[in-house]
């Protein structure tokens, strides 16, 4: 990875293409790399559907090589939904195939002088850019099996489907899966609708004849990724309860916690859990796909295969196996209970290009709003469908939930800086809520979700008995965030890099052999901290303050069934996240 | 009234979606939690350590079993460890407990006398890979399940049930599958509410 990719849409003679040496960027990866490039060349004032917005694809640091896990993909920009900087990152082939083609980064810029569509074809030869606008409107899956047919079926590609075209705030940038299904999203903050306001539709990798990236010290990196690969095997969360059950295993505990939000965060708990729990997923996937079929990877080298195929009643393939997220924001939120119904949801969002968390807490603020029941399964596919047309009521619906709250006057909408809320209502759970409250990117579970903190001993020993704690944890867990998503590493090796030091000790290991520099715990920490620090940044210069850092009131209003709890974490409290 | 099953091949997790909707037990209340689960349920202490990472009483989250008394009609849901920063939260004696301080159980150990020694219904639920360690035995030692919950998984697994089944007994008589299915089985006991349910290997 020695060259960015610079495509210059808004050139008179059509796309311009410029590849560039990494310069200032040499050695950074994934999320690094694209909130690095956002903040230091988009304005930050400007309109994110605008020429001077740039759409950043970066793999991560590791990605392209042996290391096990290195799949994921970062994608970021000024955000249509929040207004501020954004990463999204997302599993799939995308990071592998980019990152042994030599590309650190693709950087979209300028705007179209037309509303030609395009398309982008990378390969060892170079870039070729052609029109694309017999592509127009097409669903993801659609468009993938047509690029298929003409590139065959090893590429690699990165796509929006009919909501970015419509430059929806909800829209996703599509990732081929190892089975050339677009089942992998980075889903949050619009960034589909930055790449269709760039005029692209697809862009094409075929790394077809080029090998793995070489680690500089071979001895060294293979060791530590036999000893990275034995931790996350022996550990009972990525060695066990991921592949058995996927990230769907959380819905019963959260929902007996009572921090399951339920018919749009109006209570804790979900009367249908057990029908749509990650124990019921599985069994359902495995008896109408075979033993095994909860079981997949997303990507090549990823070895905790948390994912699964899910096959309708007839067989067919519907969709990968649906997140607890996604179960959570189309089932519980919603008031619906039908596995089935949450997969045909799942699916749709993937074709239109759709963020599943974004459209299940949307169609549950219209439910409120009366557009349809809680627990009403038709209604909601209806409503996802009206997205995909573009209706007047679709393209409100496909702006998110606090578009859609406004235009309904609902008060009840679970958002920060406009971004959906995920699967833990923050008042049960309050230390996840100051991560909602304070994350650069909205509420976001991902972005303190490195469950590191501590190995990485970044901001000192927190007590975990003290409840100021909770502001000290959240700070600690988002600067590690920030550093796994630069590594490309998936954020679900978090567990096991908690529990066993020598796993811990293999990534740092894996990281350093790979580069050849000497690199350390503190090194990753440094890393993480300075990522947030330009997020800040740029979020401070683009207006954001702190009153950007709240929940919404109703979350200190309303008491939350079954435990009658409040949002207590005092505003002040709040500011000091970042105070450091 | 009761239901026991015969069944081939130590197969038993059929039945263990049942223990995600909650099953019934008799058991002593008025100890403390971990005495409810090693001594009445026979659970090793090394798996109430290791393996069993989330313990929630009544929704709340539990950090230490010996400090907790059981009263009647508790909830207890256990559960193996999780994934990510939710999981990582709802972990016993986890650095991250505080994250959810709203809805811990710190203690309520109570004077003997104030909650005394009897045998009272406890609802519990068993989670994820938990189910497969712990579901077993309890199907073994019997359960009560309620009939709305049997009857589901009767409709939606009747064919692997009956494969698996060498022997049934409603209410102690023997019934002979082939002439008499789950369905009528169902008809006898709908209107009760709970049926004891009985799995052996």
């Amino acid at each position: 990875m020695d060259k960015i990719l610079r495509i210059n849409m808004g050139g008179l003679k059509g796309p311009e293409v410029a590849i560039d040496t990494l310069g200032d960027y040499a050695g950074l990866g994934g999320r690094a790399m694209t909130s690095t490039i956002v903040a230091g060349e988009v304005p930050p004032l400007c309109h994110p559907l605008g020429k001077n917005n740039k759409l950043v694809i970066a793999p991560g640091m590791l990605s392209g090589s042996a290391a096990v896990m290195s799949g994921r993909i970062s994608v970021g920009c000024k955000s249509p939904l929040t207004g501020g900087i954004k990463e999204a990152n997302s599993g799939g082939q995308g990071a592998q195939v980019l990152a042994r083609l030599g590309y650190a980064a693709i950087i979209l810029e300028g705007k179209p002088l037309d509303d030609t569509l395009y398309k982008i074809i990378i390969n060892q030869n170079g870039v070729t850019i052609t029109p694309a606008n017999e592509l127009k409107m097409l669903g993801n899956y659609d468009l993938v099996s047509i690029i298929n047919k003409e590139y065959g079926a090893k590429v690699a590609c990165i796509s929006i489907g009919p909501a970015g075209e419509m430059k929806m705030s909800a829209a996703t940038v599509a990732f081929t899966d190892m089975e050339q299904r677009p089942t992998r999203h980075a889903g949050r903050g619009g960034v589909g609708a930055v790449m269709g306001a760039k005029g692209v539709k697809i862009i094409i990798m075929d790394d077809a004849g080029l090998k793995m990236r070489a680690p500089a010290d071979l001895e060294k990196f293979r060791i530590a990724n036999k000893l990275f690969s034995e931790g996350l095997k022996k550990h009972s969360v990525t060695g066990e309860g991921l592949p058995t059950f996927g990230t769907n295993v959380l819905t019963g505990v959260i929902n007996e916690a009572g921090a399951f939000p339920t018919n749009n965060f109006s209570t804790g708990r979900f009367e249908g859990a057990a029908k749509i729990s990650g124990e019921a997923l599985a069994e359902l996937e495995n008896s109408r796909g075979g033993e095994g079929s909860a079981t997949h990877g997303c990507h090549k080298g990823c070895i905790i295969r948390c994912s699964g195929t899910f096959t309708d009643k007839e067989g067919n393939f519907l969709t990968k196996q649906p997140e607890y997220e996604t179960v959570w924001a189309h089932g519980a939120n919603c008031g619906i209970d039908d596995l089935d119904t949450i997969a045909m949801l799942d699916r749709m969002d993937d074709d239109f290009g759709l963020d599943t968390i974004e459209m299940g807490a949307t169609i549950g603020v219209a439910m409120e709003a009366g557009l349809a029941e809680f627990g009403d399964s038709k209604a909601a596919i209806n409503l996802v469908k009206e997205v995909g047309k573009g209706t007047p009521l679709g393209r409100i619906l496909g702006n998110g939930a606090a578009v859609t709250g406004q235009v309904f006057g609902v008060e009840r909408v679970p958002v920060v800086k406009k971004q959906s809320m995920p699967a833990y209502d923050p008042r049960a759970v309050q230390g996840i809520a100051v991560t909602y409250a304070t994350s650069p990117m909205g509420a976001d579970h991902t972005a303190g979700y490195a469950v590191t903190a501590n190995i990485l001993g970044v901001g000192g020993n927190v007590d975990p008995l003290k409840p100021e704690g909770q502001v000290e944890l959240s700070r600690n867990l988002q600067i590690a965030t920030a550093a796994i998503d630069s590594t490309g590493m998936c954020l679900f090796i978090a567990f096991a890099i908690l529990d066993q030091p020598e796993t811990f000790q293999a990534l740092v290991d894996l990281i350093g052999s790979f580069s050849g520099q000497k690199f350390t715990a503190d090194d990753l920490t440094a890393l993480g901290k300075s990522v947030l620090e330009k997020e800040i940044d740029f979020n401070i210069r683009a207006g954001f303050t702190a009153k950007d850092d709240r929940l919404p009131e109703f979350f200190s209003d309303e008491p939350l069934a079954p435990h009658d709890v409040v949002f207590k974490v005092s505003d002040e409290e709040l500011d000091q996240v970042f105070n450091w | 009234m009761s239901l026991q099953l015969l069944v081939y091949h130590n197969n038993s997790a059929v039945f263990f979606p049942l223990f995600v909707h909650g099953v019934e037990l008799n058991l002593q209340t008025g100890g403390t939690l971990q005495e409810l689960l090693c001594d009445q349920l026979a659970i090793a202490p090394r798996i109430l350590e290791d393996r069993l990472q989330t313990i929630m009483l009544n929704g709340k989250a539990v950090d230490d079993p010996g400090n907790i008394i059981v009263q009647p009609n508790d909830t207890l849901a256990l559960s193996a460890a999780m994934p990510g920063l939710a999981g990582a939260i709802m972990r016993k004696k986890g650095r991250y407990a505080v994250l959810r301080s709203q809805i811990n159980l710190s203690g309520n150990c109570r004077e003997p006398q104030d909650s005394p020694i009897m045998k009272n219904r406890i609802t519990i639920k068993l989670f994820n890979l938990i189910t497969r360690e712990l579901g077993p035995q309890l199907l073994d030692r019997g359960v009560f399940v309620k009939t709305a919950n049997l009857q589901e998984m009767f409709q939606k697994r009747c064919l692997s049930i009956k494969k698996d089944c060498s022997q049934v007994l409603l209410n102690k008589k023997r019934i002979v599958l082939k002439k008499f299915g789950f369905k009528q089985i169902m008809e006898k006991i709908k209107k009760q509410e709970y049926i004891f349910l009985q799995v052996k290997t």
